[in-house]
């Protein structure tokens, strides 16, 4: 029966930053589907703290075992004990799911030394210190799967989106060498580009009026909704994508398709 | 629940090529989604195997002999379906072949007859599918169609022309029509497989042959075909709801570096 093959029932998962629309989607997804899940907040926000324990109850209203860790994902040393607290708490980490996001627009010659360092260590190193420690505990197991969520933006050029186009950019590189790196070694490394999604920081922060001009571009006329990318997600973390690494998914209502 | 947007309960699906190798595989994958599924192939004896394998499931599974170059053939095909059927929620356009470059042949041997052929079994075939299928998908405001393309539709290879040219033209199409559909809720895909073996591995030489077969594919072997299952159902199913037009590459992480006994020095200091 070709669904059981996304079961991911027994597999323990990492899910660095829950805390948003998207990352909520993707938690509930892979505990639906079978997983324990530790879920990280990569803010101090209040507001983000509480989102994510109540992820924390839905999950185990499900029975997933679900644990609250918080990291600064910019910190090498805070994410190796991130690490560590995911492998204690769950036991072991099959599946590490990145969906770190810090939207940043401006132009280009407005950008600051700082604001692009800030964009860069949020999107684009805290993805390569979270696959580095995962990947050496993966690697002493000889098996993972990992998925990074990134955006279109790291695809195609867009005015003021240089500092996070670039980050983003970095994001999709970074999975195809890591995939390269670790193809003999049982570890895949895929990363889906998330297109306009409803409750995306930088979809929010537009106006309505932006909001529904970039709705009419969009071929399906409208913002993805969090909970589809939740297949995607599951399916890049179960067995039935065995076969493909290095490989970024666009979720982007045809966005990539159109000139 | 996450795995039950993926069944197909209920669907009707069409699968092209779907008597042997990876469109058979894509055939059982979807009847064991819940789907019924109509195969059709030139030759009618390996569909008419694999609709009995489909039966088996407890799915209606059907074998309609089709060349899809024949538009005739095609919209007849489409008619039955409709007919037996009274719908057609996928299809999936994987007839095709010819792949492979022949090292012999340079490109002044290649006829026009060869060309033409090629490029009407691989992209033409899909087009007048498409178009029979989608007549009637428009008018259900409902439809999925999935083509299968190949790595070589992304890159050259010496003495290759017809396929690769006729790979990437299924690519672009794909997007085309899912631009074209979009309106009518229905979607697109284009999956590209890699170096994948026709057949499933059955014994520890089949896995040592697919290790050896692809020691230069970055996962260290080469696919098979019952791997292009899951990804065919998930883009057959209401799941993948925000894509259309996409290109899903599953090939071991070959097109995203180099199938090749290369790396960069290990250790270069900064």
């Amino acid at each position: 029966m070709v669904v059981s093959g996304f079961d991911l029932s027994g597999k323990k998962a990492l899910m660095v930053g829950a805390g948003s629309q998207v990352g909520r989607a993707i938690s509930l997804a892979l505990a639906e589907a079978g997983a324990d899940v530790a879920l990280t907040s990569c803010t101090t926000d209040a507001a983000e703290g509480r989102a994510l324990e109540a992820c924390a109850g839905e999950l185990a209203g499900m029975g997933c075992r679900a644990a609250v860790l918080s990291v600064d994902v910019t910190s090498e040393q805070e994410v190796h004990r991130m690490v560590d607290e995911a492998v204690a708490s769950l036991g072991a980490i099959d599946i590490l799911v990145n969906n770190i996001d810090l939207p940043f627009a401006k132009p280009l010659v407005e950008t600051t030394a700082e604001e692009w360092a800030r964009t860069m260590s949020m999107n684009l190193t805290s993805v390569f210190l979270t696959v580095k420690h995962a990947a050496q505990h993966m690697l002493r197991r000889g098996k993972g799967k990992i998925v990074n969520v990134t955006s279109q933006l790291g695809e195609r050029g867009l005015p003021n989106s240089s500092a996070y186009g670039a980050a983003k950019g970095g994001v999709v590189l970074l999975t195809k060498a890591a995939a390269q790196e670790w193809g003999k070694q049982g570890i895949s490394v895929n990363a889906i580009g998330l297109g306009w999604m409803d409750g995306d920081a930088l979809a929010q922060s537009a106006n309505e009026e932006l909001r529904s001009r970039l709705a009419r571009y969009i071929p399906m006329q409208r913002m993805g909704q969090p909970d589809e990318v939740g297949p995607l997600a599951v399916y890049l973390a179960s067995d039935a994508s065995d076969f493909i690494t290095g490989h970024t998914l666009y979720l982007d209502g045809g966005v990539l398709s159109r000139l | 629940m996450v795995l039950e947007r993926l069944r197909l309960d209920g669907k009707v699906a069409i699968v092209t090529g779907g008597g042997t190798g990876l469109g058979k595989a894509m055939a059982l994958a979807m009847a064991g989604a819940g789907a019924d599924v109509i195969v059709s192939a030139r030759r009618e004896a390996p569909i008419e195997a694999v609709a009995e394998q489909i039966a088996a499931t407890g799915r209606r599974g059907m074998a309609i002999q089709t060349d899809v170059t024949d538009s005739s053939q095609v919209q007849a095909m489409v008619e039955r379906v409709l007919a037996e059927f009274g719908k057609i929620d996928i299809l999936v356009n994987n007839a095709g072949g010819g792949g492979g470059a022949a090292p012999d042949r340079t490109l002044f041997d290649i006829t026009d007859e060869d060309w033409r052929k090629g490029i009407d079994t691989n992209l033409t075939g899909a087009f007048y599918c498409s178009r029979a299928a989608a007549a009637h998908m428009v008018e259900r405001k409902s439809g999925s169609i999935i083509n299968i393309a190949s790595g070589h539709g992304m890159r050259g290879a010496p003495n290759s022309f017809m396929y690769n040219s006729a790979k990437a033209g299924t690519i672009t199409f794909t997007k085309s029509l899912a631009l074209s559909l979009v309106g009518d809720n229905i979607r697109v895909h284009c999956i590209v497989p890699g170096f994948v073996a026709q057949n499933d591995p059955e014994s520890d030489e089949d896995w040592q042959r697919l290790r050896e077969r692809g020691r230069f594919v970055p996962v260290g072997r080469i696919g098979y075909a019952s791997e292009l299952g899951p990804l065919a159902v998930l883009l057959a199913s209401d799941a993948s709801s925000y894509t259309t037009g996409q290109s899903f590459v599953i090939d071991g992480g070959g097109l995203q570096g180099a199938i090749a006994p290369i790396q960069l020095a290990p250790n270069v200091p900064l």
